[in-house]
């Protein structure tokens, strides 16, 4: 059985579009579209076992069924299952099987299933066509046909908003696929009026953390959608403050064309969304695979996706195609560069414009230069806007004052957009940031106790890192784990595991004063001294930490962080199986121009409250020296006391970005 | 390029007899404009839906309910997408008619047909008449379109493309 989309008759018919290729995919489009009549004359038709078989196991036929990456696991069976999306009963597992399937319901007797099954499956039927298993186009499919019309002929463009920080789901960007109509570029019409291919979970009634939660179990159900990217330019850009890369892909109009008729087929297909695994970027990748079979060689290690793992994909596995970028600035990004520029009077003018402390007719305002005057009206407007999006603002207050604030910037006749200043940081894009997992392999010594550490990091930035391409002030730990063995106590310890642990600190840049945030979960090892003297014992304990952040960025590419925490600490190894910490922490990390060379430091002080309290300080200095882009060397050391105990720790390691 | 488009002449309509709408405007289920300003609080998104990245603004699929106001056939018209794109981008546009131009009023041209050659001229149009265009802080997107195409039609330049 499947999905049976209704042919509605009597459609318009709309003017045949311009068609400028004869490829045999085109060929057939054109006959599926706009014939209005059978074709009788049909190439004889090749399909021996051995045809089906190598057709069956072609890359493209397995990108159509979503089986390149990865065979499909049970919830994405269920769900494809449930949209109908195979004809074969074990089409998910079998794509021999559904290639029978398909090409049984394609040449069925009856012209009506057909027809319904060809409307339904273009992209297959196209494909199927150009190998020859099925015969020429029967009848039209007016609605696909409408729908390709309003899409038009088009170029890609891969679309990546940068990650937000401080929104635990955004963190590591986002990907969408954007198809410029070739018309509208050429009469000058801007991206704007692109359509966005975007695939999104629905959870719009839930908060952060029961988001996150749900999205890592899979809860949610994910859908492809096509808006038009004005809409999308507003949320990411506008509503969300993200930077937005955009890349030009270079694909040929037929590779095009499948991908449009193959996100055609997925129209009613609702899929599990797995924050990890099955999300956006795995989604885009499979659409993508349609396009270029083989794009992402299956799944790869680890398993987990992120957006900018399509965008590095493309540029390793087909040449050529990934343009240079284009950014999109954030509202906060050019306010930051715009005020920046300013004189600082001025950028003190509207601060006070926007807060309504000046109004825009004032003296004071009137006796700038012309241009000026007009730059600092039209900052004030963003200002304000800015702060009506945080809420910061209400919209009463607000409304009046944006609208003055124009209505007098319209009274300067010189046209000048958006005041354009250079960006006062650096801005890489994100395919030019180190690879996002990491594994290193390091020696050192404890005290007087030799060791040998295995650290991986499966996602995703530390601020010991090359910074570019990476949220300014922002760190990620997903997963992070070290064993470490001692060969002189011949044993091996899980020395720390990190769950989560996230730190999200803008440096403070006119006008713009952000509290950001740390919080970690995980586990760790503290070195007790529970017999008084003899020596200190490695014991494990749970632990989570986390408070406000605030930082300055005081030169070019120096980050300097203070955070005020609390820790939570538990285990049997600790009196009384827990205790609660309050600490302050301060920290830097600085990397030379080209990001090779990174240096970080950080201290805390604080106590550790229970039935005794003691105190906890520690110090540590690091450093990461680039051999390749995929290979740094690392040297660091840490003093720490704690629970009535110091130790000291020198290690050198060697890691490996993949 | 010397007729008057399909989406000024509809949007010129909508404010004449605003009733006929639906008659005048083959549109299912686009609204009537948009209040300018009346935004959504869009950073506190950041901290609820957004974060999935993956809030969609409209329940759109891909397939009809492109801009979730079609003829009924599937299709989006000139006139809808005009419409729709004036009522998303309504903020964007007041912002680029006060400072004489700008990504979202050079897109608004090409969606009213006017040749780029034309896009300063229609640009230093709208800062001129930025208060007639919006009137008020509670200015609509679906009036500004229409009072747009009087502007045009009784502008000695911009006459030319008001004609059939």
């Amino acid at each position: 059985m499947f999905a049976i989309r209704p042919n509605i008759p009597g459609s318009a018919t709309i003017p045949a579009r311009r068609l400028h290729r004869a490829s045999a995919l085109f060929w057939l489009a054109l006959g599926l579209l706009l014939s209005a009549t059978p074709v009788a004359a049909a190439p004889p038709l090749v399909s021996t076992p051995a045809r089906i078989d190598a057709v069956a196991a072609a890359p493209v036929w397995r990108a159509l069924l979503h089986q390149s990456r990865r065979a499909i696991d049970g919830p994405t069976r269920e769900a494809l299952n449930e949209a109908r999306f195979f004809f074969a009963g074990d089409g998910a597992d079998n794509p021999r099987a559904e290639l029978v399937a398909t090409l049984a319901a394609f040449l069925n007797d009856d012209p009506a299933i057909a027809q319904r099954a060809r409307c339904r499956f273009p992209a297959r039927l196209a494909w199927l066509a150009e190998q020859g298993l099925v015969d020429a186009p029967r009848g039209r499919c007016p609605e696909l046909k409408t729908w390709l019309d309003q899409i038009g002929t088009v170029r890609p463009t891969l679309i990546f908003p940068e990650a937000f920080l401080g929104n635990p789901a955004s963190m590591f960007g986002h990907t969408l696929l954007r198809f410029d109509p070739v018309d509208q570029a050429r009469e000058g019409g801007g991206p704007l009026l692109g359509w966005t291919l975007d695939y999104t979970a629905n959870a719009e009634d839930d908060v952060s953390l029961i988001y996150l939660f749900r999205g890592l179990s899979g809860a949610y159900r994910g859908q492809f959608s096509i808006a038009p990217y004005f809409e999308k330019a507003k949320l990411y850009g506008d509503w969300q403050d993200r930077d937005i890369w955009e890349y030009p892909l270079e694909m040929e109009p037929e590779r095009v064309e499948r991908v449009l008729l193959h996100i055609w087929e997925l129209s009613d297909v609702r899929l599990p969304y797995f924050f990890f695994t099955q999300n956006c970027s795995e989604k885009l990748l499979e659409v993508l695979e349609v396009a270029w079979p083989g794009l992402t060689r299956g799944g790869g290690f680890p398993p987990a996706n992120t957006p900018v793992d399509t965008v590095r994909a493309i540029e390793a596995r087909v040449p050529g195609a990934l343009g240079d970028p284009i950014l999109r600035p954030s509202p906060a990004t050019r306010l930051q560069a715009a005020l920046a520029a300013l004189p600082p009077a001025a950028a003190d003018l509207v601060e006070a414009l926007a807060e309504g402390a000046v109004a825009p007719d004032a003296a004071s305002i009137a006796e700038l230069p012309e241009t000026l005057e007009a730059d600092v009206l039209t900052l004030a407007y963003d200002l304000l806007r800015h702060r009506f999006l945080a809420g910061r603002v209400s919209d009463e207050e607000s409304r009046g004052r944006s609208f003055a604030l124009l209505r007098a910037r319209s009274q300067i006749r010189i046209e000048t957009p958006t005041p354009k200043t250079p960006l006062p940081f650096d801005r890489v894009p994100p395919n030019k940031g180190h690879r996002t997992a990491q594994a290193t392999l390091a020696a050192g010594i404890q005290d007087r106790d030799p060791f040998v550490e295995m650290r991986i990091l499966p996602a995703f930035h530390t601020n010991l890192d090359a910074p570019h391409g990476f949220a300014e002030g922002g760190s990620i730990r997903a997963l992070e784990g070290a064993l470490r063995y001692y060969p002189e106590l011949d044993r091996v310890r899980l020395h720390d595991f990190t769950l989560l642990g996230v730190m999200t600190a803008s440096p403070w840049r006119r006008p713009f004063r952000p509290i950001g945030w740390h919080a970690s979960l995980g586990a760790t090892t503290r070195m007790l001294d529970r017999d008084r003297g003899k020596g200190l014992e490695a014991r494990s304990v749970f632990q989570f930490q986390g408070g406000p952040a605030i930082a300055i960025a005081p030169l070019r590419r120096l980050h300097v962080f203070a955070t005020a925490e609390i820790l939570v600490e538990a285990g049997p190894a600790l009196e009384g199986n827990a205790r609660f910490g309050t600490y302050l922490r301060s920290g830097f990390s600085w990397s030379t121009a080209n990001g090779r060379w990174t240096l970080r430091g950080d201290g805390l002080a604080g106590g550790l409250l229970g039935r005794s309290s003691d105190e906890w300080l520690r110090a540590e200095l690091e450093q990461r020296l680039s051999l390749t882009d995929d290979w740094s060397i690392t040297l660091g050391g840490h003093f720490e006391r704690a629970y009535q105990a110091s130790h000291f720790e020198g290690r050198a390691g060697l890691t490996r970005y993949f | 390029m010397t007729k008057l488009t399909k989406a000024l002449l509809l949007a010129a309509l909508l404010i004449a007899a605003p009733i006929s709408m639906a008659k005048a405007d083959n549109d299912v289920g686009c609204g009537l404009g948009t209040e300018i300003w009346k935004g959504n609080k869009g950073l506190h998104f950041k901290l609820a839906a957004s974060i999935t990245n993956s809030f969609a603004m409209q329940s759109i699929s891909i397939t009809f309910g492109l801009l979730n106001c079609s003829n009924g056939q599937g299709a989006v018209t000139a006139s809808a997408k005009t419409r729709h794109f004036a009522a998303t981008t309504f903020d964007n546009l007041a912002r680029d008619a006060a400072l004489g131009g700008g990504e979202s009023l050079d897109t608004l041209a090409t969606l009213l047909e006017v040749p780029a050659a034309d896009r300063r001229a229609f640009a230093a149009l709208t800062q001129r008449n930025f208060d007639v265009l919006f009137p008020s802080d509670r200015a609509n997107s679906d009036e500004m379109l229409s009072t747009l195409a009087s502007l045009m039609q009784a502008d000695e330049q911009f006459f030319v493309y008001t004609q059939s």
